[in-house]
């Protein structure tokens, strides 16, 4: 007997297994919208706050969910690009004026290595909509689960109990899937937060002492995301590790 | 959907309050590559003297797996620890008093009967250690005296106790030591190989142990040079023979060429000790020798000598 599991979209229920609480009469519109924001691109959707350059975009989501009110199937987001991104490619995600993501997205994924990658990139991005939004915006929680959900619940909780926020810029590179067996895979991916200013959420303005991670060397470091498909066909992010200066790992994130 | 882990997780793990929030997710890496084994998520315990030293490479064939965990009482008191609930309703912001009490029901079902929750644990040293482990349940139940699918076995644990077992770099000596000259026979042996038997013990406490252990067999010698450029005397034992003035030249490499073409204008001599592993053998295991590797920059003269049977010996 395998124990259940609690997720948090509208899926399927199997014997010996527990919905998530919104699928117990709750998965309703909320659901949908937590799943759109987080699966298409960490609300990152054509024609609203993305911008891209270098080549031409190769990948096209499959609608914005959020907006369209279309069934959340998770398994039709990434898997369902038409094709693999056969060249490496920018995206810059606005979390909210004034505060932007750029990730650089590598060539050769396949439309499965997407979905893993888009599980990170997706977390990371609604992370910071959390902190900005200063807790309002949970919708960061419905891409992690285990182990994840508490350090992003942790790390989110951080900046809102400081009344603290974000601004500048991040950048997420160097991004590939190192590993996959079964239904779990591992993200690796180098982080760049010097771009990134801790303000004082009341004021808008940087607070006097900005934390190591601001600076670099420690504002470059790798992060690593495991993640896991789940019954509904979503990869959502069950651990996260990471290497900080000096260790080497972190060091190869240089550049 | 989200698996049962993050509450079994949640009573064991403490989050460390952040001085600063923001920056890197999750627990560190630590600096250690050079280790064939690091457990997490395990109760499995490695001990012996073969533990510490650089791994020789060996990789386990599958490096999670489940292993028996808490009876049925146990992981239920973990998961009504107040803690496990306070994180279950943050983390699942819609989550209903009905839902936490659903998920609860599964610990409350297994009371009573006999057997284990199983957890996953992996092999962190693995490459694929972590998206091996991210693939299995958060726990499974087993009836006693069952093993889930994927459970570990005494084989696998003979594995890892293998993938654990180290042995010292050689430290290679030679006479002449800086540089040796064509025709010179240069004597090898290892210095400081101190007990020439190192053990492994992988154990599940109460459940099961495997034990390996390799003993220093023999050593190989490979010139660095091309062929027809060195003859290579191989009856060196397990450590090879220190110099012995007008002993017999049984263990080491007579250079016919001067290496003064070669890169660096050295030959690179490269001397691996071999030590073969027993145990698991009497369950039918059985595993390739363990081997460890060192070099030596060997640069030959081109000084003329005259060579005398039985006085080859300097």
């Amino acid at each position: 007997m395998r124990a259940g599991m609690l997720g948090r979209a509208g899926l399927r229920m199997r014997p010996g297994m527990l919905g998530r609480p919104g699928m117990l009469g709750r998965a309703g519109t909320r659901a949908r919208a937590v799943l759109a924001a987080v699966i298409l691109g960490g609300g990152c959707l054509l024609g609203a706050g993305c911008a891209e350059r270098g080549p031409e975009r190769p990948f096209t989501p499959g609608g914005d969910l959020a907006s369209s009110g279309a069934p959340a199937d998770p398994s039709a987001s990434a898997a369902d690009a038409p094709g693999a991104l056969s060249t490496p490619w920018a995206q810059t995600v606005e979390v909210t004026p004034g505060m932007t993501v750029s990730i650089e997205w590598p060539a050769g994924l396949d439309a499965e290595q997407q979905a893993m990658v888009k599980a990170f990139t997706d977390g990371y991005v609604a992370s910071w909509k959390a902190v900005v939004s200063q807790g309002e915006d949970d919708g960061y929680l419905a891409g992690v689960e285990d182990q994840a959900s508490r350090d992003a619940y942790t790390w989110v909780r951080g900046f809102v109990d400081r009344r603290e926020s974000a601004t500048g810029s991040a950048k997420l590179y160097a991004v590939r899937v190192a590993s996959v067996t079964g239904r779990g895979a591992e993200v690796d991916a180098c982080v760049d937060e010097s771009g990134v200013r801790v303000t004082d959420a009341a004021a808008g303005r940087p607070v006097a002492r900005q934390p190591a991670w601001t600076r670099p060397p420690a504002a470059v470091y790798l992060q690593v995301a495991a993640v896991r498909k789940g019954d509904d066909g979503a990869f959502r992010v069950r651990t996260y590790m990471h290497a900080s200066y000096p260790h080497q790992r972190a060091k190869e994130c240089r550049r | 959907m989200r698996s049962l882990l993050s509450s079994v997780l949640a009573a064991t793990m403490v989050t460390a309050p952040m001085a600063d929030p923001g920056g890197p997710m999750g627990e560190g890496y630590q600096n250690d590559r050079t280790s064939g084994v690091v457990l997490r998520n395990s109760k499995i315990v490695l001990s012996g003297d073969g533990l510490g030293a650089k791994s020789d490479g060996y990789r386990v064939k599958r490096p999670c797996w489940y292993e028996p965990g808490d009876n049925a009482d146990t992981m239920l008191n973990r998961q009504q620890d107040q803690s496990v609930r306070e994180f279950w309703f943050h983390t699942h912001p819609d989550g209903t008093e009905q839902d936490f009490n659903a998920f609860i029901k599964q610990y409350k079902d297994k009371v009573g009967e006999n057997g284990r929750w199983w957890v996953p644990a992996y092999n962190a040293a693995d490459p694929d250690g972590l998206s091996c482990w991210t693939g299995l349940e958060g726990a499974v139940w087993v009836p006693e005296g069952g093993t889930p699918p994927g459970g570990i076995t005494l084989e696998e644990l003979y594995q890892l106790a293998r993938a654990a077992l180290t042995v010292p770099e050689p430290q290679i000596k030679l006479s002449p030591d800086v540089k040796s000259y064509v025709n010179l026979p240069t004597w090898v042996w290892l210095a400081g190989a101190g007990q020439t038997t190192r053990s492994v013990t992988a154990e599940i406490p109460g459940v099961m142990s495997a034990t390996v252990t390799a003993t220093l067999a023999r050593v190989e010698i490979k010139s660095g040079a091309p062929a027809g450029r060195a003859e290579v005397k191989d009856d060196c034992g397990p450590t090879g023979h220190p110099y012995v003035k007008g002993g017999a030249f049984r263990c080491g490499v007579r250079y016919l060429r001067a290496s003064v073409d070669q890169p660096r204008k050295v030959y690179v001599m490269s001397v691996t000790s071999v030590w073969p592993v027993t145990g698991g053998g009497d369950v039918g295991f059985a595993f390739q020798p363990v081997q460890a590797t060192a070099t030596r920059d060997v640069p030959v003269g081109e000084v003329q000598t005259t060579v005398r049977d039985g006085a080859d010996d300097s």
